[in-house]
């Protein structure tokens, strides 16, 4: 570090001064000329047959300019993963949980609009709902998507080495079962769109999201708009944690409310909104069986491990691809076995949050771990240590580890914690613990291109303009990105 | 239509005559009719602290507050804080602490403990988290935040 001069060094957040005066503009600050107010008309049970939807008592109020439903739109389903799509921004024949959209409004007013909203007529025929993905998988549970037999929208299985085989070998064998709950993202600001029409067919989208340009192309995929009839603009953004990657129905309503209004539309998604309606962490059932020897060694484990989807895909198959690899990865092992389900239930479905699946098999592997530790008698760091990663290896699952830190970290972590004398003096009821883990990141991956590219011009002033498709959500990254390119160009960030 | 009530409220030290309808919250007043959208909507109920605004000088949940009962009212938003060119010793506590992450609670986090400050010049750190403990950072910058507390109470102990 002692060779850079900018990177490395304490340097003020760019965005910290507007932030602290209150003129840092936000997506739900946005006032336009002419602007109308939306709301979405969301299911109240979990899972029902829409028979009708009658409009009219709410057109008819005075002060509302338009309702979108799903005839309004060309029926394109979303998901991040296209052939696994089955999202409709408005439902068409089904709501399958409590919040999944069926209509929207614009009004002069939020009032109007949610009066509006009381005023649709929806003749929904209620069916049994599911909602525990054990029972979902079981024949006869109730169907939640048509095309998809016993709930189970993906099935995953990975087998390296020869687990039965390690097993049979290891001195002892341990099985668990860990159950991860939901988790709402609950960053302060909740989700709010803006998009204006312009007279030349053009629209602008101001919304708080943390991916502008998918974003772009899935509003462009779900409406059959041209991508570049399109602009998405993220102002500030008021947290995240991967509760704002997605696309969501506001945002197809807003686009939608004021094409056909020609006025700018606003939709600010209530608390209330934000639990029923936008993404959440997936809950998981995730049963370990470990075979291990007398020093420590693992030698085989195998995870059998159920993700609740909720009513929808959205990175659902991800999620579980990433609780796959990270439980798979770390430590050495010879002989895993993974098979993950993804299940369908009637509640709201998870998405991107924190982690992407890999706090839930870390959670139950590290706890594993623990357990195993103690059966051992055995230094929890130690038996990490005996386990872990190195440079330069493959791993069983065939994920080459690049650079690795983790015996170091622990050794380090161990001795600036007085680990030893705190684990020989350690009371009941005094918590005192250790945990390793693995993640990759970096946006470009499997999407076909670079999202994680920047260009940089400069003008005739010798002003260096830095153009990145990183939305800075509070992690600082306009900030970390001016040092870069100050670094690399030797100018002042 | 709602029959609507006159009110007269200082906001930032501007006198403001305005006809308000009586369900409207004291947040929706100055975000929508005053424009001042420095002060955050957040919960909407009162437990996160986005909206903190001082009123008659105590810091409240502006959401929990109707516009109606500001009548007479002296109240102060983040867009007051800032006198001329400089930052306010507590804003420039926070930037220089890099007490901010996302942003969206630093108005309510820089209200609050310009608040306490003036009420109490010298507070202890746990009489801090206590004054603090209604605004919530949701990306955890709490350390930071408590160190951009302490220092911009050693500026104004110090009468910069």
């Amino acid at each position: 570090m002692d060779n850079y001069s900018v990177v490395g060094k304490r340097v003020k957040n760019k965005d910290a001064v507007a932030k602290v005066t209150g003129k840092a503009v936000f997506t739900a600050d946005i006032k336009l000329k002419g602007m109308l107010f939306g709301r979405v008309l969301r299911s109240k049970v979990a899972h029902a047959k829409i028979l009708n939807i009658d409009v009219s008592k709410a057109l008819e109020l005075k002060g509302v300019k338009a309702v979108v439903t799903c005839k309004d739109t060309p029926l394109i389903k979303y998901s991040i993963h296209p052939l696994m799509a089955d999202k409709l921004a408005f439902e068409d024949m089904k709501v399958r949980h409590v919040g999944d959209e069926i209509a929207a409004v614009a009004a002069v007013d939020e009032e109007t609009a949610a009066k509006a909203i009381s005023l649709i007529k929806v003749d929904l025929e209620e069916v049994e709902g599911v909602f525990d993905p054990v029972e979902a998988m079981k024949d006869g549970a109730p169907q939640i998507h048509d095309h998809v037999e016993n709930n189970i929208s993906k099935q995953f299985t990975m087998d390296c080495g020869d687990v039965e085989q390690g097993f049979a070998q290891s001195d002892f064998i341990m099985e668990k079962t860990f159950t991860t709950q939901a988790q709402a993202h609950c960053s302060i600001e909740t989700h709010v769109c803006v998009a204006e029409y312009s007279p030349d067919h053009q629209v602008t989208v101001w919304v708080n999201t943390q991916a502008p340009h998918p974003l772009k192309h899935r509003i462009s995929q779900v409406l059959s708009i041209p991508p570049e009839k399109i602009r998405v603009i993220p102002p500030f953004i008021g947290g995240a944690f991967g509760g704002k990657i997605d696309l969501d129905t506001t945002h197809v309503a807003c686009v939608l409310l004021s094409r056909k209004t020609s006025r700018p539309v606003k939709i600010v998604n209530t608390r209330e909104d934000q639990f029923t309606a936008t993404r959440i962490r997936h809950p998981t059932i995730c049963k370990l069986k470990f075979g291990f020897n007398r020093d420590g060694t693992i030698v085989a484990k195998q995870a059998k491990a159920i993700i609740d989807n909720g009513a929808y895909n959205s990175h659902g198959p991800s999620v579980m691809g990433y609780h796959n690899v990270m439980f798979s990865s770390l430590y050495r092992v010879d002989n895993i076995f993974y098979e993950g389900s993804l299940v369908y239930t009637n509640k709201n479905y998870g998405g991107a949050c924190r982690g992407y699946g890999d706090p839930q098999a870390t959670f139950a592997q590290e706890t594993m771990m623990d357990m195993i530790a103690e059966k051992l008698e055995m230094d929890p760091i130690e038996l990490r240590l005996k386990n872990a990663n190195r440079a330069d290896e493959k791993t069983a699952n065939a994920v080459q580890i690049t650079s690795c830190g983790l015996s170091e970290t622990l050794e380090a972590a161990k001795k600036a914690s007085n680990w030893s004398e705190k684990m020989k003096t350690k009371k009941k009821y005094r918590g005192l613990g250790v945990a390793s883990m693995i993640y990759t990141g970096g946006g470009s991956r499997g999407s076909g291109f670079n999202y994680s590219g920047a260009t940089i011009k400069m003008d005739a002033a010798g002003t260096i303009f830095l153009h990145t498709g990183a939305t800075d959500i509070g992690q600082g990254s306009n900030t970390t990105l001016t040092m870069i390119a100050a670094e690399t160009l030797g100018m002042e960030p | 239509m709602v029959k609507k009530y006159p009110i007269r409220v200082n906001v930032n030290g501007d006198d403001y005559d305005a006809l308000v309808d009586p369900r409207k919250t004291l947040l929706q007043f100055l975000r929508e009719d005053l424009d001042l959208t420095g002060t955050k909507e957040g919960c909407d109920e009162g437990d996160c602290g986005a909206c903190s605004v001082i009123f008659n000088n105590k810091v409240v949940s502006s959401c929990l507050v109707l516009a109606v009962e500001a009548d007479n009212a002296v109240i102060e938003t983040i867009e007051g804080v800032q006198k001329g060119e400089e930052l306010h010793p507590v804003q420039q506590a926070f930037v220089d602490s890099g007490a901010i992450q996302c942003g969206f609670c630093t108005p309510g986090m820089v209200i609050t403990t310009k608040a306490m400050l003036e009420e109490m010049p010298d507070p202890s750190t746990e009489e801090v988290k206590e004054y603090l403990s209604g605004n919530m950072c949701r990306c955890t910058g709490y350390v930071k935040i408590l160190d951009a507390v302490e220092n911009a109470k050693e500026i104004l102990k110090n009468g910069k």
